[in-house]
């Protein structure tokens, strides 16, 4: 294959390969989620005592309710056919923080997501992407998140 | 008749042996052999043949009795004229003539002459002939003999004046057997949807090629086995210095779709896990039977499970498909690793199923489990304790996580250490626990998810919450794949 031929073919593979990735919601973009500390959405958030680790845990909207997540289960247990292995569905997206959280003052400029937004779009993952919620003290914290599963 | 051979190293062309008897003379008798551009069949017979006709005289077979020789000696010139047995009769809605079959009467049978090469229609006026290639690939000589065939012979020439009736003087009809019709059509198939770079590089490298045809027989030409094929294909002429024996156990087992291979982080990770040998190799230490049938790897998130690292599902049609979470990939390619192990498990568990149940599907229902008892105790149990014969006191759950979490374990963590031996011996035990402690985030005191496994339960509470923390630090430390 010429040199040519194959700078095209690379080419074509890069755009192929972006396109792909867009399509496939992998948001090569800075991704800021803000929400309210009492949102029911939340399930729950740890911090670590020196604020050097932080742990959220979001429902997803459909089984935001017991009923929905016991009516979920059940039907996975009453399923006569074991169809993949994902198993129960998961009723919770899980993110860490591994650095102190960022103050910030005022939200003016960021591109927010709100918590429901973020639910909506099924949890799509930016680089980097950030959880932001109000402190007591008055400020915001801007946490450095990604995704982990367990 | 058709023949059938032992070693065929030749996928595009079948053979006839004719056997020609005439009054007051001795029979004749020759190999014809069709090399086909291309064939229509119907139900299995020959309908109709387009492409080469080669004949080679049997040795010890009466030459043929013609005058001397004009001066022929290269193929294109060498051949003489033969009578096929054509048929008018319109079959299938289709008024395209065709070779006979049951459907014709007598009256729409006709003579149609079609040209053969042959060796023995060649022959110079002057001096000795020279010997025939010995061909391997359709040169003039018989390519499998041992002897015979090939070569010159000044003694019988065609003239130009020839009439066929002096010369060869016999009616016959290619008959494809039945054995390999299906093959040799799917063979011409798949050579013509090749590009022709790819269709180049069959020509130049026929050992290889015919490999992968090889590949597709045994597949029965599944539609992923030919995917796979030109995926093979592209590797090669990507990788001139790769073998077939590198793509060998992949190329059998698993069909790596586009959205995969256009991932440069699953991808080097597959490719660095060593693909299927680094499973075969290992797992078949734990379990002879193991070996992946039709599985597919692809990328996209599943709809009713956007959580999810990765999604094996059942068997469809004998096909069983992984699903990579392109939203997941944001964690060290190790996890990756071990996301790939864990769900490769999966696949041999359902492939286990599948195989018992002689079905493209599992017939799930407690009779089918029940009744694979005696070849594979384990998954029968957790699948009848988890499932569909849940003990008293017990709870439903996860059969196949309840299973890998008891039994699997240790097969993720060594296969983990070929792929990355750098880590600690707690690192690959914590990240072999992920996805099998059950369904559900671990709580942050007791490390419980709200559905755990019976192993997870097992595991000593302290035990547990320092796996957790092992497994975050290793996520922390450890730079992503993507």
């Amino acid at each position: 294959m010429s040199i040519a031929l194959k700078k095209i073919k690379s080419i074509l593979l890069l755009l192929f390969t972006v396109s792909c990735s867009s399509q496939n919601g992998v948001e090569k973009k800075e991704i800021n989620v803000f929400f309210d500390l009492k949102d029911k959405a939340i399930n729950k958030i740890y911090v670590n005592r020196d604020s050097t680790e932080a742990r959220f845990s979001i429902y997803v909207e459909k089984y935001q309710t017991k009923v929905a997540r016991d009516k979920a289960t059940n039907d996975y247990y009453n399923d006569p056919r074991d169809r993949n292995s994902a198993g129960i569905p998961s009723f919770t997206a899980s993110f860490i923080s591994f650095n102190k959280p960022m103050k910030i003052n005022s939200l003016e400029g960021i591109d927010i997501l709100t918590l429901k937004q973020f639910r909506d779009k099924l949890f799509p993952h930016g680089y980097p992407m950030y959880f932001i919620y109000k402190s007591e003290e008055g400020c915001y914290l801007k946490w450095e998140v990604i995704h982990i599963t367990y | 008749m058709a023949i059938k051979r032992n070693n065929v190293s030749d996928n595009l062309s079948f053979e006839n042996l004719v056997i020609q008897e005439e009054i007051n003379t001795n029979p004749s008798a020759y190999i014809l052999k069709y090399i086909s551009n291309n064939i229509i069949l119907s139900e299995g017979q020959l309908l109709n043949f387009e492409g080469k006709i080669q004949m080679n005289r049997l040795e010890k077979a009466p030459k043929f009795n013609n005058n001397k020789p004009q001066n022929r000696t290269t193929e294109s010139e060498c051949f003489v004229y033969v009578e096929q047995l054509w048929c008018s009769e319109p079959y299938q809605g289709s008024t395209q003539h065709h070779l006979p079959g049951a459907s014709c009467k007598v009256s729409t049978l006709y003579i149609r002459t079609v040209q053969v090469l042959t060796p023995d229609a060649c022959g110079s006026t002057g001096g000795g002939g020279t010997s025939g290639s010995t061909g391997s690939d359709g040169g003039f000589g018989d390519p499998y003999g041992t002897g015979g065939g090939g070569g010159y012979d000044n003694s019988d020439y065609p003239t130009e004046d020839t009439y066929t009736e002096n010369y060869q003087q016999y009616i016959t009809v290619p008959i494809l057997s039945a054995e390999n019709s299906f093959d040799i059509k799917n063979t011409l198939i798949f050579y013509n949807i090749l590009s022709f770079q790819q269709q180049q590089w069959a020509i130049d490298n026929p050992n290889s090629y015919n490999q992968i045809i090889q590949y597709q027989i045994e597949q029965k030409w599944s539609v992923f086995s030919r995917e796979n094929s030109i995926w093979a294909i592209d590797v090669f002429q990507e990788y001139p210095e790769k073998t077939i024996d590198d793509v060998k156990d992949l190329v059998y087992r698993v069909i790596v779709d586009p959205s995969f291979k256009n991932n440069p982080c699953l991808n080097g990770v597959y490719q660095k896990l060593g693909q299927a040998p680094t499973f075969d190799n290992y797992l078949k230490e734990y379990d002879t039977d193991f070996s992946v049938v039709d599985l597919k790897l692809s990328v996209g998130v599943e709809s009713k499970y956007p959580l999810a690292s990765a999604v094996t599902y059942e068997p469809i049609n004998s096909l069983i498909e992984i699903k990579f979470n392109p939203n997941y990939l944001n964690t060290p390619p190790l996890n990756i690793a071990r996301t790939f192990i864990h769900e490769m498990i999966h696949a041999e568990t359902y492939r286990k199923l599948l195989i018992l149940s002689g079905k493209g599907e599992i017939p799930w229902s407690s009779d089918f489990i029940e009744s694979i008892k005696n070849d594979e105790e384990k998954i029968a149990h957790y699948y009848m304790m988890y499932k569909y014969e849940i003990p008293l006191g017990g709870s439903p759950s996860e059969p196949q996580h309840e299973y890998m979490a008891q039994l699997s374990r240790n097969i993720i963590t060594e296969v983990m250490k070929q792929y990355d031996s750098s880590q600690s011996e707690d690192v690959y035990n914590a990240l072999a626990w992920i996805g099998l402690m059950g369904g559900g985030e671990p709580d942050e005191t007791t490390g419980l998810p709200p559905q755990p496994t019976a192993a997870w339960v097992a595991t000593p509470q302290a035990e547990r919450v320092r796996i957790l923390e092992i497994y975050r630090n290793f996520i922390k430390n450890n730079i992503k794949c993507q």
